[in-house]
């Protein structure tokens, strides 16, 4: 009998969810910040700086490089195009003349002794900064120096001058304005977006405009480097993959329900778990999180073959026994289901408590679509089953295939001691695989590394000299303590390249010294005064024609300026202080360290400071990751135990249920290591994936082991569900992103090895004693 | 430390030259009648070479300093690759001044430094090698021009910056003649500081040999 008023509860619920996704639709934020798999606890320093380095300008920063003929010329005009741009907050190339102007009326403004280092004022010291000026006075330039020279005759203002010059590096010139390669064959222009380079959806705007510009600019050619062009490689990768991967394994499904289900109305009937739970799922990230991560969708991609596990199982014994009535068919298997379902969540409840924010965004996702897709299984599927049903021999011969098999496995004496060897050989073998495993913990796993943006990313960074990325980076709890440790920081590197640890740093002090230490200065100028005019006397220069100095140094002092972090974030210079010394809420310094060969060594001698390569850090950390989710899955597998243990009562049935998981977790991380697969965190979290349906078969097989009819009709169900997920997942295994390969590789193997090792312990457990 | 200074090196390296004893004063030149325009052009004409190698003497004369600074070696102008000045005493330095950039060499240190950042004290620094290709035009663009003097006997180009930024720096420059010699240089700066450079045994065009030019430039 049809219940018409469950099957209109079960559209109007469908239909609300369809509504409220296809509302939320266009609100919906992805993201594939990298960030959002860094640990957010407050301990782990190595994390808060990669976050920080994260969200600075050197990652928001995109280079453009310019090149065919006029490059030059043709940066110049990008420029002006891209200063009109709405997303466009900087952009910015060589140093024009009025740059040149304002940064010395900036630098000229601070008292003369702002720049001049104490250690200026020993005699020998004060003795060779007046042999230098009368040097400069005597040469061609004397004409600039001598205005300036008045009032600073030690040349404090070249300090800083000096300290920008090492800053740009050799490998790039200017050309009016532009920074081009010496060849003049590149010119370059780096740009930042008022939109975060993670947000893909922006970048691609962003993108379209420069495609505009070079269509207008022609003959041009633009290459990119930065952030953001992985960020939009990567999704469009993986949209791309999933899309094409997904239809592709639709039609697949579809064939394979067709033929052993011979519905179309069960093919309908048997996606809505899926769908809905994906739906719900993604509806409760964006609730919650405020936006999708990749990985997530990637991830949730995967998931939805176990949601259409849930049907399969439950349609194979529908079909198979069709003369029960599709509710009494449902409240048999449910108890399997639930508890399969349940496991699940078990396993990413310690996900979830990994620390990461990525991860937890993970397993929400994947514990709200399992029961979703778990609750609309048992509610809604069998409301809408068909009352008449003929199923398709298919299935049957199929299910006879199976029963034959296992009658074949279970009833034949010899071979078991085999068995048991070759299952043994099978555990060594992947046991010592797994000691020979190598992990990489590359962060752009994402992205293919041989791809064209990674290339291009490198030829770009190649050609401006930024290949090494080192920093020493300091934290202190306000802007002047920041200024303070910035500087002793700065002794201990010169100290280091002086001992060969480094080539160079970029002396962030010279240009921003401490209130305490401009203070300091001056009171050393004060004190150095009378041996000053004794020294020019000395080198025959008038002390008295330099009336501005003695002015600024001498006599009661009003209260001298003092140059602040905040004059320097609002003066000409405030592009290159973003980057050195980003205003963020946490204080924090850069300093951009060159020619480091050992690390370790350099750190140890600059305890002051974390020295870090940005990358490598990144990679350290998610190792930390990978390790912590190995070690929640472990727990989880732990949790998974107890709960069968409580389950059965029985050890027996408690390692038949778990056996098929363990064991293809196992095997399938043998066969990644004999493949030459490096192991990433995607192929840990894709193991997770492989144990939640392992332990679904296991108990599927186990709570229908009663009669070897009843098994056979399970294992229909557990080959049905592999083929399906090996459909969806043997072509994600071909994707170009290594990201999305890893998973689909791994639980295509995962799957396999459940479904052989489902037969194995059904051999090795023998036949059911009441057949 | 003297990066953005350098910039006008080249032209003060050609500066300006005492005159000789039997020559007036440039005050005494300067106090006489103006030519201006075209009629600049048959004194061009004697101080257009293709090449021009001499030895300099140089005094300067800087409020800051209680005693004048000396300088003395020599300046060599290739039409291609624009002016080098070889200091021998008190030190050795090179100079070497091109349209795009300025290349300073101090010992072991070689330094350069693109000439594009300021446009008025590029044209200083440019005047010599301009004045030296003829290029009036080129010239007047940032200073103004006039002839005192007879171009027969003894004469002085003048040049006064047009541009507020440039008069900061610098009051006058005078080129200094005798007939279809070139003797001198004179810079006056702002300040009131003064170079007078005197050139000596001008050599010019062919008689400079290539092996003269590849030594004082360098390699191209």
């Amino acid at each position: 009998m049809i219940d018409w008023r469950r099957r209109i509860a079960t559209i109007a619920v469908v239909v609300a969810t369809a509504v409220g996704f296809a509302l939320a639709l266009p609100h919906l934020r992805f993201t594939t910040q990298i960030t959002e798999f860094l640990p957010d606890d407050a301990s782990n320093r190595g994390a808060q700086i990669a976050a920080l380095i994260a969200d600075t300008e050197l990652a928001r920063v995109m280079i453009l490089d310019v090149s065919g003929a006029h490059a030059a010329d043709k940066a110049r005009d990008l420029l002006a195009f891209l200063r009109g741009q709405p997303d466009v907050a900087v952009a910015r190339s060589g140093v024009t003349e009025a740059d040149i102007e304002a940064t010395l009326a900036f630098l000229r403004s601070w008292p003369a002794t702002t720049f001049v280092p104490r250690d200026a004022y020993g005699d020998d010291a004060i003795r060779a900064r007046l042999t230098a000026l009368r040097d400069q006075l005597a040469s061609p330039a004397g004409a600039i120096v001598r205005d300036a020279a008045t009032g600073d005759p030690l040349g404090g203002v070249w300090q800083p001058l000096d300290m920008l010059r090492g800053a740009a590096g050799d490998a790039l010139v200017d050309d009016g304005g532009v920074l081009v390669t010496a060849d003049r064959a590149h010119a370059f222009v780096f740009v930042e977006t008022r939109s975060s380079p993670f947000d893909s959806d922006a970048q691609r705007a962003f993108r379209a405009v420069l495609d505009g510009w070079v269509a207008r600019a022609a003959p041009v050619r633009l290459q990119t480097a930065g952030t953001a062009q992985f960020a939009i490689a990567s999704e469009a990768q993986m949209k791309g993959d999933v899309n094409r991967i997904g239809g592709v394994s639709t039609v697949g499904i579809l064939v394979v329900f067709l033929v052993l289900f011979g519905s179309i109305r069960l093919i309908a009937i048997g996606f809505v778990p899926m769908l809905f739970g994906s739906a719900v799922a993604v509806l409760a990230c964006q609730a919650w999180f405020g936006s999708i991560h990749g990985i997530t969708i990637a991830f949730g991609t995967s998931l939805l073959g176990v949601g259409l596990d849930y049907v399969e199982h439950y349609y194979a014994h529908f079909v198979l026994s069709p003369e029960l009535p599709a509710a009494t068919t449902m409240r048999r298997v449910a108890p399997s289901l639930v508890f399969g379902a349940l496991t699940t969540i078990i396993g990413f409840v310690g996900i979830a408590a990994s620390g990461l924010p990525g991860l937890r965004q993970m397993a929400v996702f994947s514990v709200v679509a399992i029961v979703a897709s778990m609750a609309a299984t048992y509610w809604i599927v069998p409301a809408w089953m068909p009352a008449r049903y003929r199923p398709p021999r298919t299935l049957a011969r199929v299910n006879r295939a199976v029963l034959g098999l296992l009658v074949r496995l279970t009833r034949t004496a010899w071979g078991r001691g085999g068995r048991w060897l070759a299952a043994g050989v099978a555990v060594v073998g992947a046991i010592a695989a797994l000691a020979t495993a190598e992990f990489s913990d590359n962060v752009n796993m994402l992205v293919d590394d041989a791809g064209p943006h990674v290339a291009e990313d490198r030829a770009v960074r190649a050609r401006i000299g930024q290949a090494d990325h080192t920093f020493a980076v300091v934290t202190a709890a306000s802007d002047d303590a920041l200024l303070e440790d910035v500087a002793r920081v700065s002794a201990a590197l010169a100290r280091a390249r002086a001992a060969g640890l480094l080539t160079s740093f970029v002396a962030i002090d010279q240009l921003a010294p401490s209130a305490r230490e401009q203070g300091a200065r001056l009171a050393a100028a004060r004190a150095a005064a009378p041996r000053i005019r004794a020294i020019m006397t000395e080198l025959d220069f008038v002390p008295d024609q330099f009336a501005p100095f003695w002015a600024a140094i001498s006599g009661p002092a009003p209260a001298p300026r003092v140059l602040t972090l905040g004059d320097l974030r609002r003066s000409p210079l405030a592009l290159l202080v973003a980057a050195w010394l980003p205003a963020q809420a946490s204080p924090v310094a850069l300093i951009p360290l060159t020619g480091v060969g050992d690390p370790a060594a350099l750190q140890a001698a600059v305890p002051g400071a974390t020295i870090l390569a940005p990358s490598e850090t990144i990679v350290s950390l998610f190792r930390g990751v990978r390790i912590r989710t190995v070690v929640a899955s472990l727990i989880g597998f732990v949790a998974i135990f107890v709960l069968l243990c409580v389950r059965y009562r029985s050890p027996r049935k408690t390692l038949i249920a778990l056996g098929p998981a363990l064991l293809a977790c196992l095997t399938t991380v043998g066969a990644l290591v004999v493949l030459g697969a490096a192991l990433t965190i995607l192929h840990v979290m894709s193991l997770l994936l492989v144990v939640s349906m392992g332990v679904d078969f296991g108990i599927f097989f186990v709570d229908s082991a009663d009669s070897l009819e009843e098994a056979a009709r399970t294992m229909v169900s557990i080959l049905t569900a592999a083929v399906t997920t090996i459909l969806s997942f043997g072509l994600l295994g071909l994707s170009a992103s290594p990201g999305l390969a890893a998973i689909g590789i791994t639980v295509t193997l995962g799957v396999s090895f459940s479904l052989v090792w489902c037969l194995v312990i059904a051999s090795l457990a023998g036949a059911p004693e009441k057949p | 430390m003297t990066r953005l200074a350098w910039l006008v090196a080249g032209v003060l390296a050609i500066a300006p030259a005492r005159a000789r004893a039997d020559e007036p004063p440039v005050a005494t030149l300067l106090a006489g009648p103006a030519a201006h325009g075209a009629a600049l052009d048959p004194v061009l004409a004697k101080i257009t070479f293709d090449r021009m190698q001499c030895k300099f003497s140089e005094e300067k004369h800087v409020a800051l300093l209680a005693k004048p600074l000396r300088a003395a070696g020599a300046i060599v102008f290739d039409r291609a690759r624009g002016v080098a000045r070889i200091t021998t005493a008190p030190k050795p330095s090179r100079v070497v001044l091109t349209a795009q950039a300025l290349t300073i060499t101090t010992g072991d240190h070689t330094e350069q430094i693109p000439l594009d950042k300021m446009r008025d004290l590029r044209a200083f620094a440019l005047i010599v090698p301009t004045l030296f290709r003829g290029e009036r035009a080129e010239l007047e663009r940032s200073f103004e021009l006039a002839l005192y003097g007879d171009a027969r006997a003894s004469w002085a180009l003048a040049f006064v910056p047009r541009a507020d930024a440039l008069k900061k720096l610098v009051r006058r420059v005078v080129v200094r003649g005798h007939a279809d010699a070139l003797i001198g240089l004179q810079i006056v700066e702002a300040s009131g500081d003064t170079t007078d450079t005197q050139l000596t045994e001008v050599v010019t065009n062919a008689r400079v040999a290539d092996r003269e030019i590849a030594t004082a430039f360098g390699a191209p």
